[in-house]
């Protein structure tokens, strides 16, 4: 298959990484040749036996514990007010696309 | 002898018998940093204070009689992608530059328990994604043996650190070779456990199926001695599984050893392939059944593992918004601008490409196609070494298909990096337990790597027979290059 533009802008806004006009196109030239590099697998004959099973989730007792200060957790934000993360206006912000 | 020509055994034998204070060894192993790591790049942060902190404490405990483990006094290295409590910890990303853990991963605090002594945190490709150490934001990693040449990655700064006799041991991560290969390209030991084995707590993810934290050292025993340290179940990573040891002798003489045709056909260098026809040689004179057989589901390797590592990272790596730690762009008009420039501007090249190529293959439309096949036909491969293990005791091949490379040569062939995998990210799609030991040169005096699989969870008798088997195929310790010996012997 063949990934083009409209493709690779799909894959910006989901990734949210929005790239340059030079690593666009070196990124198309790259996950072309990468994706027919997957196409190898197609060769594989698969049957529903080998579907993996028993496959099951090791779970914890949901209990409280001791965890970070809040002081501790905010210590790697870029911006914090009043012991909560600082972000932009999500509601009601005029300039936001997603808002 | 001098120190850095010590095992981490040797050493702290040495150490706990007094011959040494802990204290002259890390300002021994400062010096030599210092001196030499300017020409290789392994280490990202340098730990002076707070390993001679560490090493004061451990002296007092010592002269007071209380050993606490085999490895009490020995200086480790540490990747840069494992949390350490107060030390800078960056994944070698932009992302991460100025990012200081507010706790310790459990392999941390397990080696810390252990009386090892953090005096750094070493050199990677960005987000352990990468197969030379190139992709590190901050500086490139040289190989000792030749500095025009790649470490490998990407415990690349682990490997070169440990080769260059700047640390004895040091702690690297494998998500498809990245212990195994730099540490065949370095001419050292390189040891990647049973998937599960040391919890991954505190390991900043890649690829959560496959990530496992691994031993990089000087011969097989340093190895299996920091194992027994840092393995075991842990209540705050729920895939973590104890391991169990045992101290019998092992004989070689009744070993099965396979070797996977495919392991043998895909070379691209034939100094690689003539090395390990010499190892299979000289092990069965010592009277091993070595067998060659077919294992056709290794051909799929790279495109199974890059499917499905790229599929996780693209999920894991969701993490970083500018938020709650890591990079914040400073000019941003609205939350998702923000998310946006934050995450193009911290990410690297290579970390965007695996990001793409994973959003790719989980898309709505591809999904099938690619990961769900690629689930699938992982299953198919764990199900043929399983096979496998019905016949052989353990199986062989080279790790990795030519020595190093001169630095910059593949850095327009993301195809021909992700090929480098080939021979090691079977064993991690399959979960199971690897070494590579050095077991020669090239011509041009670039280290070769044996790569020796066991069976999952049969960690220690995997490490008991590479203990043997090293003393038929390599030197005792692996060998420091003449220009980073110092003086003289």
């Amino acid at each position: 298959m063949e990934i083009d533009n409209k493709l690779i802008n799909e894959l910006e806004e989901l990734s949210k990484i929005s790239l340059t006009a030079e690593e666009f196109e070196e990124i198309k030239k790259d996950i072309n040749e990468i994706v027919h590099y997957f196409d190898h697998l197609d060769q594989l004959n698969i049957s529903q036996n080998d579907i993996p099973h028993n496959i099951s989730n090791i779970l914890r007792e949901d209990s409280p514990k001791n965890s970070f200060s809040a002081e501790q957790i905010l210590s790697g934000a870029k911006e914090n007010e009043d012991g909560f993360f600082k972000v932009p206006e999500v509601i009601g912000g005029s300039s936001d696309e997603n808002s | 002898m001098k120190i850095h020509n010590l095992s981490a055994l040797e050493l702290a034998q040495a150490i706990q018998s007094r011959e040494y204070t802990a204290r002259e060894v890390v300002l021994y192993y400062i010096d030599r940093i210092e001196k030499y790591d300017g020409k290789i790049g392994s280490f990202i942060t340098v730990c002076k204070e707070e390993a001679l902190k560490q090493a004061e404490e451990i002296d007092r405990k010592i002269q007071k009689g209380e050993i606490l483990s085999s490895l009490m006094g020995v200086p480790i290295a540490v990747k840069d992608n494992i949390l350490t409590k107060g030390i800078k910890t960056t994944a070698a990303s932009k992302m991460l530059e100025d990012y200081i853990p507010v706790y310790n991963a459990t392999v941390i605090d397990k080696i810390l328990d252990a009386g090892l002594i953090i005096i750094g945190k070493t050199n990677m490709d960005e987000f352990a994604m990468g197969a030379s150490t190139e992709n590190s934001a901050f500086a490139s990693c040289s190989n000792p043996h030749n500095t025009d040449m790649v470490a490998g990655g990407s415990s690349g700064g682990s490997a070169a650190c440990v080769s260059a006799g700047l640390c004895p041991i040091a702690l690297g991560t494998d998500t498809g070779g990245s212990v195994r290969q730099p540490s065949a390209y370095c001419g050292i030991t390189g040891y990647k456990p049973t998937y599960g084995a040391v919890s991954r707590y505190g390991l900043i993810s890649f690829a959560s199926s496959l990530d496992q934290i691994g031993i990089m050292g000087r011969n097989t025993a340093d190895c299996e001695a920091l194992i027994k340290i840092i393995s075991g179940k842990d209540e705050n990573d729920s895939t973590s599984a104890g391991l169990s040891f045992d101290n019998q002798d092992i004989t070689l003489k009744n070993l099965r050893i396979g070797v996977p045709n495919q392991f043998l056909s895909e070379h691209k260098a034939d100094c690689i392939k003539e090395n390990l026809l010499n190892s299979i040689s000289t092990l069965k004179k010592l009277g091993i059944a070595v067998e060659f057989f077919d294992m056709p589901m290794l051909k799929y390797t790279v495109p199974i593992y890059h499917i499905i590592s790229s599929a996780e990272a693209s999920s894991n790596l969701a993490r970083y918004d500018g938020i709650r730690y890591g990079k914040r762009s400073e000019n941003y008009d609205s939350i998702t601008d923000m998310y946006k420039k934050s995450r193009s501007e911290g990410f690297g090249m290579e970390v965007k490409r695996r990001i793409f190529t994973g959003t790719f293959v989980l898309s709505k439309g591809y999904y099938d196609k690619y990961y769900g096949k690629a689930v699938i036909a992982r299953n198919m491969l764990t199900r043929e070494f399983a096979a496998a293990f019905e016949k052989y005791d353990i199986l062989i091949g080279a790790t990795t298909p030519d020595t190093a490379f001169e630095k910059g040569i593949n850095d327009n062939c993301p195809i021909e990096m992700y090929l480098l995998d080939q021979f090691t990210a079977s064993v991690n799609l399959a979960g199971l337990p690897a070494l590579s030991i050095p077991t020669g040169y090239d011509s041009a005096g670039l280290p070769i790597g044996l790569q020796i699989i066991g069976n999952r969870f049969c960690d220690s008798s995997l490490l008991l027979t590479v203990k043997e088997i090293e003393k038929a195929l390599c030197k005792e310790k692996s060998d420091i290059p003449a220009r980073f010996e110092g003086v003289q012997k």
